[in-house]
């Protein structure tokens, strides 16, 4: 028995390049810090509850999120995770070389086993080389990957990118992931967190990866399950 | 998140990791330590205790023996399975293991809960039985009361 999921997304990147407080972010709108480090086991699930509009009515959906170890020791068995998912967001730490490395591996491995998953990008940590433009001389990393030939890969890829800060007036207390482009949140900016908390289960990436389903699969009548294996 | 417990492996997954496991003993005498975690990560998993148990072995060997640096991967499944086969004592023990080397890790706190709910429900259906054997017992000895009566 798997846990309950009509739409599958899987994270997948190096480990500590944040996956989890993306998750995290997402599912509680919070950032446990990063003196909280804490490696994944295996792979942890969330699941999120949204609706969609199938002629006109309402049905409600689970967005089962898989978010997975980055340890090598994992590597071989992330397959058995990304399975018939319909969405990978590959993550990467933007100040990390290896980390961009990994994710052209997992495009590759995701394409050639998934044919009907989505491919997302997400740089993280972008506040790192923001740090260098501030003027309270905090030195900023330099970024590991030109912002060029990130876009490029996106465009071959087909992969929406996003861009992921944590900011705040202190780095443990008040990180906000913002995204770009913004409708695409996956998490919220600072401003449209109150507003967007209602909207949430009608926007965002949400409805990207109901999109990629409606386009995939048709939703099933009842129950909206999909016809993936378990 | 009973499901934690309940997930299981594909078979043809488990195969695949137990040829590689194989493969390795045969050609080099002994397995690494990925292909014996990754052979015993799908067992833990499996529907057979069999299974299970030669999982739990295989996991007892890398905690004691190898890689220092995977010990709470390792603590985890050895929680899992345990729990799987309802050994709930020794899931417990390999649970709080792994929460002193990180304390409040949420993953071993979540299958902390889980373990001692499946305990507590184990606990009342065995007391269930053995108050619904009882009930029948005394609904015999009863019968037996009354034919003997009425003879």
């Amino acid at each position: 028995m798997s846990p309950p999921s009509d739409v599958k997304v899987v994270l997948l990147g190096t480990e500590y390049c944040g996956k989890s407080s993306l998750v995290e972010r997402y599912l509680h709108d919070r950032f446990r810090g990063e003196n909280c480090y804490q490696n994944t086991v295996g792979a942890a699930y969330g699941s999120k509850l949204f609706e969609i509009n199938v002629n006109g009515s309402p049905r409600a959906l689970i967005m089962g999120i898989w978010d997975t170890a980055g340890s090598e020791r994992y590597q071989s068995m992330s397959r058995l995770y990304y399975r018939s998912a319909r969405a990978a967001i590959l993550c990467f730490d933007i100040t990390c070389r290896e980390s961009w490395a990994k994710v052209q591996f997992w495009k590759k491995e995701v394409q050639r086993h998934e044919r009907l998953c989505r491919i997302y990008l997400c740089a993280t940590k972008m506040d790192k080389l923001l740090a260098e433009d501030q003027a309270d001389g905090t030195e900023g990393h330099a970024p590991a990957i030109e912002g060029a030939v990130v876009s490029r890969f996106a465009q071959e890829s087909e992969a929406a990118l996003f861009h992921t800060t944590r900011i705040g007036s202190s780095p443990t207390t008040n990180f906000v992931f913002h995204l770009n482009p913004p409708h695409f949140t996956f998490g919220m900016p600072l401003a449209a967190r109150a507003r967007a908390r209602s909207l949430s289960t009608e926007s965002g990436l949400c409805c990207e990866v109901v999109d990629t389903l409606h386009r995939a699969l048709p939703v099933t009548k009842a129950g909206a399950h999909s016809d993936e294996e378990p | 998140m009973d499901y934690l417990l309940e997930e299981t492996v594909p078979m043809a997954d488990l195969k695949k990791f137990e040829s590689k496991y194989n493969d390795e003993i045969q050609t080099q005498g002994r397995a690494s330590s990925t292909a014996q975690f990754e052979y015993a990560w799908c067992l833990v998993r499996s529907k057979y205790s069999a299974d299970i148990r030669k999982g739990i072995l295989l996991l007892e060997d890398l905690f004691k023996n190898r890689d220092e640096s995977a010990k709470q991967d390792y603590l985890y499944y050895l929680a899992i399975g345990n729990a799987r086969i309802k050994e709930y004592q020794t899931s417990l023990k390999y649970i709080r293991a792994l929460l002193q080397i990180q304390p409040g890790n949420r993953q071993a706190t979540d299958l902390e809960g889980v373990v001692k709910k499946k305990m507590e429900r184990d606990g009342l259906v065995g007391m269930a039985v053995v108050g619904g054997a009882t009930l029948a017992f005394g609904a015999l000895v009863g019968v037996g009361i009354a034919l003997a009566k009425s003879k």
